[in-house]
C-alpha cells in the first residue's frame, strides 16, 4: 500500500510466473492463518510464552503490525517482565523489629537475607528475559531499520529495564545499547532513527534515574557529572572526517545541537568561545574547499554564520560566540566574504558558492545598521558609499549568474534581487 | 513516459484496490488500510470522481475501525486505536459529510487524553512521542470543530512543543534535536498553520531559512527529496510542496518539472503512481502525487487544501469559514 522502490518489470514478472503465483497464494493462507490465532490468543487475554511465541511469529513476517507489538507488551509485562513485588514473608514474633539483636537469631535465616536473594534471583531472571527480548528484536531492526514499531519497541524493552531492575543492573543495558546504535549508524550514516535514538539512549545514561524523559528534557539536560557532551561531540567529529562523511548532513546537524552545552559545559570565556568559532570555520574552509557542492557543508557554515552575527526574534541559545561586537561580526563576514571570492576564481559555477556570497553580503548590511558599539575602541573598517554601491553591483552579478546556473529556483533569486533595489 | 494526467486509469486503479486479496501485500498492509481508504477517497475527490467508491460501505468501514470503549480509531476491525488512524477516519467522514456517524465527544475525549504534560502528543497508550502526533490531534480536533473547547487539551502546549522542534536550518524534526526533516516540517508547518498561530510564531529570517531549505529539495530531475543528499520520492514532492505553499514560497521551485516528474511516475498500463518512475504504483503516492499536481496547478484537478491534504472545498465548509481570521487566506 506505500511501496518504496521496488521496480514495477520485476513486478509484473512475478505475477506472471505460474510458479511463483502458486508460492504467493500459499504465503497469503499462511500468514492469514497465524494472524488469526494470534488475534484470537488476544481476544481471549491469553498471556502466555505459546501466545508469546505466536507474536514472534508473526512480527517476523510483518514487523508493521502494530497492534500485535502492543500484544506483545501486554504478555510480556505480565509474565516475563512482571515488576519485583516482595514476597509476603510469615512475620515471627521477633523479627519485626528491626532492634533486635540479630545475633540470637542465628540459627534462624535472615528473613532480609532472604529478601535479598530473592531479589537477586528475580534480577537475574529479568534480565536474561530482557536479554532474549533484545536479541529478538536486533535481527529485525537490520532488515527493516526504517520500521518505527521495532525502534519503539526496542526503547520501550530498555524503558522497561529501568523500571524493574536496580539502577546499575539497569545501566548495563542502556551502555550496551550505545554500541549497537553505533552499528546501526555506522551501516546508514543518515539514519534518522538512528540519530533519534542515539540522542534518546545518551540522554537515558545521563539521568538514569529519570524515568520516562520526555523528549524536551533530552535536548536540555546537562547534569554536568554524567554528562556525555564531550564524547557525543567527538562522536560527530568522527562522523564527518569518516569516508564521505563531510555529506553527513545528520552528523553537523547533531554537531550544532551540541555545541551550546559543551560551550557552557567548559566553561568557555569569551575569547575561548571566539577562538572555538574560528576552529570551526576553519574546518568548514578545508571541507568546502576540497567539495564546494556538498550541501550539508553549506547549511552548517550558514548556521555558524548566522547564529553569530544577526540576533534572531527569538531567543535562541546557538550563538557560538554571543558577546562579538559589531566590528567583529563585520571582519569575520568580510574574512568569509574574501574566502568566497577566492574559492569562486576557481569553481566560478558553483551556485552555493555565490549564493553564500549573496547572503553574507546581505548580513553585513545588516550588521553594519547595528548601533557602534558604545566603546568606540574597535577595528572600524573604513566603509564608504562607494563600497556599498560596488557591494550592491557584485551581489546583482552573483544573481545573474545563479539565474543562469540555477534556473530551478530563479523565482528566489529574482524575489532577492527586486530587494536589491529596494 | 506519460505526459499527461491519466485520471481514468487512476480512477480504475483505486476502485480496483480492495479486489486485491490475492496478492500478499494485501494482506500485509492490513494496518494501513483506514489510511489507504483517506489515501484513495482524496484521490478521487480530486480527480472529481467522488463518489467512485461507494458511500455507505465506506461509512461502515471507517465505523468497523472505531473502538466505542476509547473513542479511537484503528486501522482495521480488530486493529488498536492510534491517532494516525483516527486522523485518517475522521479525514474521511469529513470528506464525505458523514461526521454525525461517529460520537464526536468520544473522539475529542480519545485525543485529549493523548496530550502529555510537555504539551506532545503520544500516538497511543503507548507512549510514543512525535512531532507528527500533534498535527494529527490537532487537525482531528479542528475538523470536529473542537479545536478550542476540547476539554484539558492545551493547544498553546502543542504549540509550543512544536517550536522547540524548530531547527537553525529553518526545518523542524520529530522531537526536539532531531533532524530537520520534509515530513516533519509538513506536519509542523500544518500544526501551526491550524493553530492559527504560523506568522506570528516564526520571524520573517526563519520563513526565509525555511523556505531556502525547502526548494533546495528539488533535484536536476525535477523530483524532490525529503533531506540534504537524498534521492527524489513523489510523497516529498508533497511535504515539501505543500510546506512551501503554507509559507507562500512555492514559486521558489521550478513547478513544470516537478510536474514531468510526477506524470513520468504513473502506471500507464494499470493507473495510480509509484515513488519513482518505473516502480511499482501505490495509493500513497497516489494521492500525493494528485495532490502536488493539485498545488501546481494542473488543470481538470480539484483544489487539494495543503495544510490538511483534502479537498479544499470540504475544508473551507468545516474549517476555515469559521475562522474569525481566515488563516487559509494567507496561503
Amino acid at each position: 500500500m506505500a511501496s518504496h522502490g521496488i521496480s514495477r518489470s520485476e513486478y509484473a514478472a512475478q505475477s506472471r510466473d505460474e510458479h511463483l503465483r502458486e508460492k504467493e497464494l500459499k504465503k497469503i493462507k499462511e500468514y492469514n492463518e497465524l494472524a488469526g490465532i494470534v488475534q484470537g490468543q488476544r481476544l481471549a487475554k491469553e498471556y502466555t510464552l505459546d501466545a508469546l511465541e505466536g507474536t514472534a511469529r508473526l512480527l517476523r513476517l510483518n514487523p508493521e503490525y502494530y497492534t500485535i507489538w502492543n500484544y506483545r507488551r501486554e504478555i510480556l509485562q505480565q509474565v516475563l517482565l512482571v515488576k519485583y513485588s516482595p514476597p509476603e514473608i510469615a512475620p515471627s514474633p521477633t523479627s519485626t523489629s528491626t532492634e533486635t539483636d540479630p545475633e540470637v537469631h542465628e540459627t534462624e535465616q535472615d528473613p532480609e537475607e532472604v529478601t535479598k536473594s530473592l531479589h537477586a534471583a528475580y534480577t537475574s531472571k529479568a534480565t536474561l528475559h530482557l536479554k532474549e527480548e533484545l536479541a529478538f528484536l536486533l535481527p529485525l531492526l537490520s532488515s527493516f531499520p526504517k520500521c518505527y514499531w521495532i525502534w519503539n519497541h526496542r526503547l520501550w524493552t530498555l524503558q522497561r529495564a529501568t523500571e524493574i531492575l536496580p539502577a546499575d543492573k539497569a545501566g548495563i543495558f542502556w551502555q550496551e545499547e550505545l554500541g549497537l546504535v553505533g552499528l546501526m549508524l555506522r551501516r546508514d550514516v543518515r539514519n534518522f532513527h538512528g540519530w533519534m535514538y542515539r540522542r534518546f539512549v545518551i540522554s537515558n545514561i545521563e539521568s538514569p534515574r529519570r524515568k520516562n524523559v520526555s523528549s524536551d528534557e533530552v535536548e536540555n539536560s546537562s547534569s554536568k557529572d554524567t554528562s556525555l557532551v564531550e564524547q557525543e561531540f567527538a562522536y560527530t567529529t568522527k562522523m564527518v572526517q569518516g569516508i564521505g562523511g563531510m555529506s553527513n548532513y545528520s552528523a553537523w546537524h547533531n554537531r550544532s545541537k551540541l555545541i551550546p552545552r559543551l560551550l557552557s559545559e567548559r566553561n568557555y570565556g569569551s575569547q575561548e568561545r571566539m577562538d572555538f568559532l574560528e576552529d570551526e570555520l576553519e574546518l568548514l574552509k578545508r571541507n568546502i574547499s576540497t567539495n564546494p557542492h556538498d550541501q550539508s557543508l553549506w547549511f552548517y557554515h550558514r548556521w555558524l554564520i548566522y547564529s553569530n552575527t544577526i540576533t534572531p526574534d527569538r531567543d535562541t541559545p546557538d550563538a557560538i560566540s554571543p558577546a562579538m561586537s559589531r566590528g567583529t561580526k563585520l571582519l569575520m563576514l568580510a574574512a568569509e566574504i574574501g574566502n568566497l571570492q577566492d574559492l569562486l576564481e576557481a569553481h566560478a559555477e558553483c551556485k552555493y558558492i555565490l549564493k553564500a556570497l549573496v547572503e553574507y553580503v546581505g548580513l553585513s548590511q545588516r550588521v553594519r545598521k547595528d548601533p557602534k558599539d558604545p566603546d568606540g575602541d574597535e577595528d572600524e573598517e573604513e566603509w564608504t558609499e562607494d563600497d556599498e554601491k560596488k557591494q550592491r553591483e557584485d551581489a546583482r552579478g552573483w544573481l545573474a549568474r545563479l539565474i543562469s546556473i540555477d534556473p530551478m529556483r530563479k523565482g528566489r533569486y529574482q524575489e532577492i534581487l527586486r530587494g536589491l533595489e529596494d | 513516459m506519460a505526459s499527461t494526467l491519466l485520471t481514468p486509469k487512476h480512477v480504475t486503479y483505486i476502485q480496483s484496490l480492495d479486489t486485491k486479496r490475492d496478492r500478499l501485500d494485501y494482506h500485509l498492509t492490513e494496518h494501513l488500510r483506514l489510511s489507504g481508504i483517506y489515501w484513495g477517497l482524496t484521490s478521487l475527490h480530486l480527480l472529481n470522481h467522488p463518489t467512485a467508491l461507494p458511500r455507505s460501505e465506506t461509512i461502515a468501514f471507517v465505523k468497523s475501525c472505531y473502538h466505542p470503549s476509547s473513542g479511537g480509531l484503528g486501522a482495521s476491525p480488530g486493529h488498536d486505536p492510534h491517532l494516525l488512524y483516527t486522523l485518517s477516519g475522521i479525514q474521511v467522514l469529513a470528506t464525505i459529510n458523514a461526521l454525525d456517524e461517529i460520537d464526536c465527544d468520544k473522539v475529542v475525549e480519545y485525543v485529549s487524553k493523548l496530550q502529555n504534560p510537555d504539551g506532545s502528543f503520544s500516538g497511543d497508550e503507548w507512549g510514543e512521542v512525535d512531532s507528527r502526533f500533534v498535527y494529527c490531534a490537532l487537525n482531528t480536533l479542528s475538523l470536529l470543530g473542537r479545536l478550542d473547547d476540547a476539554p484539558s487539551v492545551s493547544v498553546e502546549g502543542a504549540v509550543g512543543f512544536v517550536l522547540r522542534c524548530l531547527n537553525a536550518d529553518g526545518g523542524f524534526g520529530m522531537a526536539p534535536g532531531a533532524e530537520s526533516h520534509a515530513g516533519q516540517i509538513f506536519t509542523c508547518v500544518g500544526a501551526l498553520k491550524i493553530a492559527g498561530v504560523f506568522e506570528k510564531s516564526l520571524s520573517e529570517d526563519q520563513v526565509n531559512l525555511l523556505g531556502d531549505w525547502l526548494c533546495e529539495r528539488q533535484l536536476p530531475n525535477g523530483g524532490l527529496n525529503g533531506r540534504p543528499e537524498k534521492l527524489e520520492d513523489v510523497c516529498y514532492s508533497w511535504w515539501v510542496l505543500s510546506s512551501m505553499a503554507m509559507i507562500g514560497r512555492l514559486h521558489w521551485i521550478d513547478r513544470e518539472k516537478l510536474v514531468d516528474f510526477i506524470l513520468s511516475c504513473q502506471d500507464e498500463e494499470n493507473g495510480g503512481i509509484a515513488d519513482r518512475k518505473g516502480n511499482v504504483a501505490d495509493v500513497f503516492h497516489t494521492v500525493f502525487g494528485l495532490a502536488g499536481l493539485s498545488l501546481l496547478g494542473y488543470e481538470g484537478l480539484k483544489e487539494v487544501d495543503p495544510v490538511y491534504c483534502m479537498p479544499k472545498e470540504v475544508t473551507d465548509k468545516i474549517v476555515w469559514n469559521h475562522r474569525k481570521t481566515p488563516t487559509s487566506q494567507s496561503l
